[in-house]
C-alpha cells in the first residue's frame, strides 16, 4: 500500500545524495503509480541540483586570507606568558635558555657518571647537617589564595586601542546592515564615524609599533571619511559602495584579529 | 588539502601536546569545507569566517579531549554543531527574519569575486540569482533543521552520522530532511535564462 509521506521520507535522503531514482527497482513502481510523489522527485531533485551548482566563488586570495586570519587567532590562543613572572626584559629566560645548554654538557656520557657520584656525596653530607638543626619553630610559610587572573595575550596593545578596536568593529558590522533609505541608522553611523575619526591619531601613534594594525586603521580612516560625508541624496550609491569596501579589504575580521582575548586563568603565586 | 590518517594522528598527537603550529595544520585541511558549509548557513561571509574560526578556536582549546574514539572530522563536526546553535542563540536572538541583508551581501560578495574572473554571460547572471535564491531559501529554514540539511548535502553525512552529531534519533534525522526538502522545494522556482 503506498503512503506518501512514507515513501518521500524514504527517498528524500537518495534525492539529497543526488541518485538516480527511476533506475532504482524499489522505488520505480511507487514513482510510477504516485504522480503526485514523482512530481516531488522531479521538483526537489530540481533544487539540489541548483544548490549543488551553487558557485560561491572563493577565489585563492580570499582562501589564503581566511587562513591567514584563523592561524593568527589561534596563534593568540597560545598558552600566555603570566605577567608578572618574567618582568626584567627577557633576562630570566636568557638564563633558562643558558641554564638548558650548561646541562646538556652535563648529560654528556663521559661526564654523568662522575657528576652522580658528586652529587650523591652532596645529598648525604647536607642531609647528615640537617639533622643536627633544631626542627622546631619552624613555620611552614602559608600558601596564598588562588587568584584568578585576566591574562591577556596576543599583539601587545594598550586597553584604550583594544576598546577602540572593538568600537570600530561594532560600528563596521552595523554599517554593513544599513539600508541607504535608514536615515536615523544613517545619522548615528556618522556621528559614531565622526567620533572615532577625533581618537583615530591617537590611537595611530600607540599602535606604531605593530604595522599591521596601523595598516588597518588607515583603511579604517578612509571608510570613515567617507561614511562621514554620505548624504541622504547619494547614500543609495555610496553605502553599497562603502559596504563593498569594507568586505573587500576584510576590515570586520582585521579588526576583530587584532582584539586580544582574555582568558580567566587561575594559579598559585608562591 | 587531504592528508594520511597517519599524519592526521600525528598533528593530533603535537597539537595535544600544545604545539599550536601542528594545530594550524589540522585546522587548514578541514577549514574550506567547514568555510563553506558556514557560508551557505549564516547566508554571508562576515559571519561564515566567524563561525569558522570559532569552531576551531573551540576545537584547540578541547583538542586534549580527543580520546579518538571517532575520526577527527566527527569531533570536528560535533563542536561545529554546537559553536554554530550557541553562536546564533547569542548573536542572533531576532532571528534571520530581520536580517534581510544577509544573502543580499553574499550574493554582492559573490558577484564581486566573480567579475574579477572573465565570466559574464548571462549563465553567470542566472546562477548569481540561482544562487541568491536559493541562499535566502536556505535562511528560512530553521537553524537546527538547516544545519542537518547541510550535513547531509554539503558534507555527505550518513543520517547515522548526522543523529550521532546531534544527539538525536535516526527516524528525527529523516523527517526533517524530508520537510527542509519539501520545504525548499516548495518556495523554488527556477529563474528562466534570457535567450539569444
Amino acid at each position: 500500500m503506498h503512503n506518501c509521506e512514507e515513501f518521500r521520507e524514504r527517498i528524500t535522503e537518495h534525492i539529497i545524495d543526488r541518485e538516480e531514482l527511476t533506475a532504482m527497482a524499489e522505488f520505480q513502481n511507487e514513482l510510477l503509480i504516485c504522480s503526485s510523489c514523482s512530481e516531488f522527485y522531479a521538483e526537489s531533485r530540481e533544487m539540489i541540483e541548483a544548490l549543488s551548482a551553487v558557485d560561491l566563488s572563493i577565489s585563492e586570495d580570499q582562501w589564503d586570507g581566511i587562513g591567514y586570519r584563523l592561524q593568527r587567532r589561534l596563534q593568540a590562543e597560545r598558552q600566555p606568558v603570566v605577567p608578572g613572572l618574567f618582568r626584567d626584559g627577557g633576562k630570566t629566560l636568557k638564563v633558562f635558555s643558558e641554564l638548558k645548554h650548561v646541562s646538556e654538557f652535563f648529560l654528556r656520557p663521559e661526564i654523568a657518571p662522575q657528576l652522580l657520584a658528586a652529587a650523591a656525596l652532596l645529598l648525604i653530607t647536607i642531609g647528615l647537617s640537617r639533622l643536627a638543626m633544631p626542627v622546631s619553630g619552624v613555620e611552614k610559610p602559608q600558601e596564598p589564595a588562588s587568584q584568578a587572573i585576566d591574562v591577556e595575550h596576543n599583539v601587545q596593545l594598550d586597553p584604550v586601542t583594544v576598546d577602540f578596536l572593538g568600537q570600530s568593529e561594532l560600528l563596521l558590522r552595523d554599517v554593513m546592515k544599513i539600508s541607504p533609505s535608514d536615515a536615523d541608522d544613517l545619522a548615528d553611523a556618522k556621528k559614531t564615524a565622526i567620533e572615532q575619526l577625533a581618537g583615530i591619531k591617537m590611537r595611530r601613534v600607540a599602535a606604531a609599533d605593530i604595522p599591521p594594525v596601523v595598516d588597518v586603521m588607515d583603511t579604517y580612516e578612509m571608510i570613515l571619511r567617507d561614511i562621514r560625508n554620505v548624504d541622504e541624496r547619494s547614500a543609495a550609491d555610496d553605502i553599497p559602495d562603502i559596504q563593498k569596501r569594507i568586505q573587500k579589504n576584510a576590515l570586520i575580521a582585521n579588526m576583530k584579529a587584532f582584539q586580544p582575548s582574555v582568558t580567566p586563568v587561575s594559579f598559585n603565586l608562591q | 588539502m587531504r592528508m594520511s590518517p597517519a599524519e592526521e594522528a600525528d598533528l593530533i598527537a603535537r597539537a595535544q601536546r600544545g604545539d599550536v603550529e601542528a594545530f594550524c595544520e589540522l585546522a587548514a585541511s578541514h577549514q574550506r569545507s567547514l568555510y563553506l558549509l558556514a557560508l551557505k548557513y549564516s547566508g554571508n561571509h562576515h559571519d561564515a569566517e566567524d563561525l569558522t574560526q570559532d569552531v576551531m578556536l573551540n576545537a584547540y582549546r578541547a583538542i586534549h579531549q580527543f580520546k579518538g574514539m571517532s575520526s577527527f572530522r566527527t569531533w570536528l563536526s560535533r563542536i561545529m554543531v554546537n559553536s554554530f546553535l550557541n553562536r546564533k542563540r547569542k548573536s542572533d536572538p531576532l532571528g534571520s527574519s530581520q536580517r534581510q541583508d544577509t544573502s543580499e551581501e553574499a550574493f554582492e560578495s559573490s558577484v564581486y569575486v566573480s567579475s574579477t574572473t572573465p565570466r559574464h554571460s548571462e549563465r553567470s547572471v542566472h546562477d548569481g540569482l540561482v544562487m541568491k535564491q536559493v541562499l535566502e531559501l536556505l535562511r528560512s529554514v530553521p537553524e537546527r533543521q538547516r544545519l542537518m540539511f547541510l550535513m547531509k548535502h554539503q558534507e555527505g553525512m550518513t543520517c547515522e552520522e548526522i543523529a550521532g552529531t546531534m544527539g538525536t534519533s535516526v527516524g528525527t534525522v529523516k523527517k526533517t530532511l524530508f520537510r527542509v526538502v519539501d520545504r525548499l522545494r516548495q518556495h523554488f522556482a527556477m529563474p528562466a535564462v534570457s535567450k539569444g
